[in-house]
């Protein structure tokens, strides 16, 4: 059986001469939380956007479901928030939701309150959604995305605008959304959020896919491991770990030292600094996150694209 | 399809009635109608408003003196329209009487050509008269409102940013903006139908007011003429939504849409007329919407009765159908346009505007 929701093949976007997204081709498993990883300008948008049918493609093909037929059909089964979600601000919550219920004719009315309550948002439902701050709108943007209980969900930068308490709760949202058989496309720009939700990551750079694939498996695919070291003097410790064999390298970075050595040579980094009278006062092995892979990856796109030009 | 449609048409409902535009507009509209019928009633029962409205040029009169008295006799326009005969008229000698009367004649011919006979003011408040005529005097500024409402209501969905929200539900752009249209020549017809039952209340509070002159209620014209013209009407508006649709989702944008598409309007009231006199624009001319539209909105099934005994002349019927044609065409190119548009552009996040 085919489980892929999403399949895109060579999908190009060109706005004039400038390519929005090129030759993307990626799939998307049904039943897992994807994120899709970009800076900006990257094509994220873009791609979400042609996905949903609000973009033509310029060339490339894609489908929803296995489906490359008839899209409105398609869209019936998914649930979208792109860029700031857009409500009719003369309407209240409730009301804005019972008119987007009521025109794809999906989902039941009494879900709308239940839904209201799952995001938070009941207590203020009858209130224009012109009244709403930014984290109110994005929580009215979820529960819109859910009407319907649709199988696949786009959300786009869904905690952007919110309290650090809001955005913990819609990250514990979104991970128990991405459960059973329903798959979530989540495109965001914090990194620490996609890594904390996401089993899966594609990395986009100037509309142009770098890396896909599982985050644990990425980040041990280019992971070197890192030490972090406090010293009493970090100008003369640079000098001496960068002569160790094993040391590849030694960045100072916020009052410290990061040296990418083996995690289990530590004592010998402390053993060769002490012998030059420099002691060691913070030691901690560093794992490398997302975003330094991502950081990484897009810094080599970046540079290779330099040199092409 | 159709089911589809007809749904998304409620719910374009739901919305649009909770805004103040469509209300404040229909308002505008009735406050004109209602100026119009009551200066009507007013003029009917005011010999200078009368002419005053009706472009006359106010009266004429003699004096004579006979024995040590003068007899003055003067008419005014309204009251030669009318048919009344002046007072005093039978005073005066046979002689002086024959020269007034071709004096008055000639004054008729020359200074009253313009001035409306009583009956015919008459038609602008009484049944079922006052609503054909209410529904015609008030087409021009129906269809402008027509271009403001339609601009709004596809517009603000660009600038809101919502038509991505309702797209991305699977409405499909088609059955989305054909819905919109249905609805907004729904609530065209539905205005004029307000419109003609706030016209019957005046009609009556016209006929039980003091003074009691104004005659029967139910007196003047036919209700068969008043369906006509409603129809007529409903129709006469298609173009100018699908002319606002377009230009609308051309320009993805309310505030654009709506200029251009009055400025359209205004263009063509003001400068067709102007530019008639010259021989090279006539052909043009009876190309453009506001002169089919004109021609369209003029026949009613009154006059038609009145200008062939009940046959409709040659040339009524052909320029009638001509003009019925040249709509016709006018509202499919240009919701044709507005489809294809709407249905090839990328669409965008908010835009503000």
């Amino acid at each position: 059986m085919n489980d892929f929701v999403i399949r895109t093949e060579g999908l190009t976007k060109r706005y004039g001469k400038i390519v929005a997204v090129d030759g993307l081709s990626m799939e998307v498993l049904r039943g897992h939380v994807y994120g899709l990883l970009g800076p900006n300008g990257s094509g994220k948008t873009t791609t979400m956007g042609m996905l949903l049918g609000l973009v033509r493609p310029t060339s490339g093909a894609f489908s929803l479901f296995g489906s490359t037929g008839r899209h409105e059909d398609a869209l019936r089964r998914v649930g979208a928030i792109v860029e700031t979600p857009s409500f009719y601000p003369y309407l209240s919550g409730r009301k804005n939701l019972a008119y987007f219920q009521g025109i794809s004719g999906r989902g039941s009315p009494s879900e709308i309150d239940a839904l209201l309550d799952r995001v938070g948002l009941l207590s203020r439902a009858d209130s224009r959604f012109q009244t709403y701050s930014l984290g109110m709108k994005q929580r009215l943007g979820i529960a819109y995305a859910l009407l319907g209980d649709p199988e696949l969900l786009f959300l786009d930068e869904p905690t952007n605008g919110m309290d650090p308490e809001g955005m913990i709760e819609i990250r514990e949202l979104i991970r128990g959304l991405g459960t059973g058989d329903r798959t979530v496309l989540l495109s965001s720009h914090l990194l620490n959020e996609v890594e904390q939700v996401c089993d899966s990551v594609t990395i986009l750079s100037r509309g142009r896919l770098i890396a896909q694939g599982e985050v644990a498996e990425l980040i041990r695919s280019r992971g070197r491991e890192q030490i972090r070291a406090s010293t009493t003097d970090d100008a003369r410790a640079v000098e001496i770990l960068v002569a160790l064999d094993w040391v590849d390298d030694v960045t100072p970075r916020d009052g410290s030292l990061l040296v990418a050595a083996p995690h289990e040579r530590s004592w010998e980094l402390t053993a060769a600094l002490s012998r030059d009278d420099i002691y060691v006062s913070e030691l901690a092995p560093v794992q490398t996150s997302l975003e330094e892979y991502f950081l990484e990856v897009t810094g080599e796109e970046n540079g290779e694209e330099a040199e092409a030009e | 399809m159709i089911v589809q449609v007809l749904r998304l048409t409620i719910w374009e409902w739901f919305k649009l009635r909770r805004r103040w535009q469509p209300w404040i507009l229909l308002a505008v509209a009735i406050v004109l109608a209602q100026i119009g019928l009551w200066v009507s009633y007013t003029a009917y029962h005011n010999d200078t408003l009368q002419e005053l409205i009706s472009g006359g040029s106010g009266s004429m009169g003699t004096s004579y003196e006979q024995d040590g008295e003068t007899i003055s006799v003067s008419v005014t326009c309204a009251e030669l329209v009318n048919g009344q005969t002046p007072e005093g008229i039978d005073k005066l000698p046979e002689e002086q009487r024959r020269g007034f009367l071709e004096d008055m004649e000639r004054f008729r011919e020359e200074s009253c050509g313009n001035v409306e006979a009583r009956e015919t003011i008459r038609e602008g408040f009484a049944l079922p008269s006052a609503i054909p005529n209410s529904i015609s005097g008030t087409f021009d500024i129906a269809a402008f409102l027509a271009l403001i409402l339609t601009a709004s209501a596809l517009g603000t969905e660009y600038g809101w940013g919502t038509l991505r929200t309702a797209l991305t539900r699977g409405t499909g752009r088609w059955q989305l903006l054909s819905s919109k249209l249905v609805l907004l020549i729904v609530l065209g017809a539905a205005g004029f139908l307000v419109l003609g039952a706030t016209v019957v209340l005046s009609s009556i509070l016209a006929a039980v007011i003091p003074p009691a002159e104004s005659g029967g209620l139910l007196e003047s014209g036919s209700w068969g003429d008043a369906a006509v013209t409603f129809g007529k009407a409903v129709y006469g508006l298609a173009p100018y939504i699908a002319l606002a649709a377009l230009l609308t989702v051309l320009t993805q944008s309310s505030a654009a849409g709506m200029s251009i598409a009055m400025g359209y309007f205004v263009i063509e009231l003001i400068f067709v007329p102007l530019l008639r006199n010259f021989e090279w624009f006539e052909g043009i001319s009876e190309a453009l919407l506001g002169t089919n539209v004109d021609k369209w909105m003029q026949v009613s099934l009154v006059e038609v009765e009145i200008s062939s005994g009940g046959v409709p002349s040659e040339q009524m019927t052909s320029d009638t159908l001509q003009a019925f044609l040249i709509l016709l065409a006018y509202t499919v190119a240009l919701a044709a346009a507005a489809f294809v548009v709407f249905q090839r552009r990328d669409i965008s996040g908010a835009k503000g505007g």
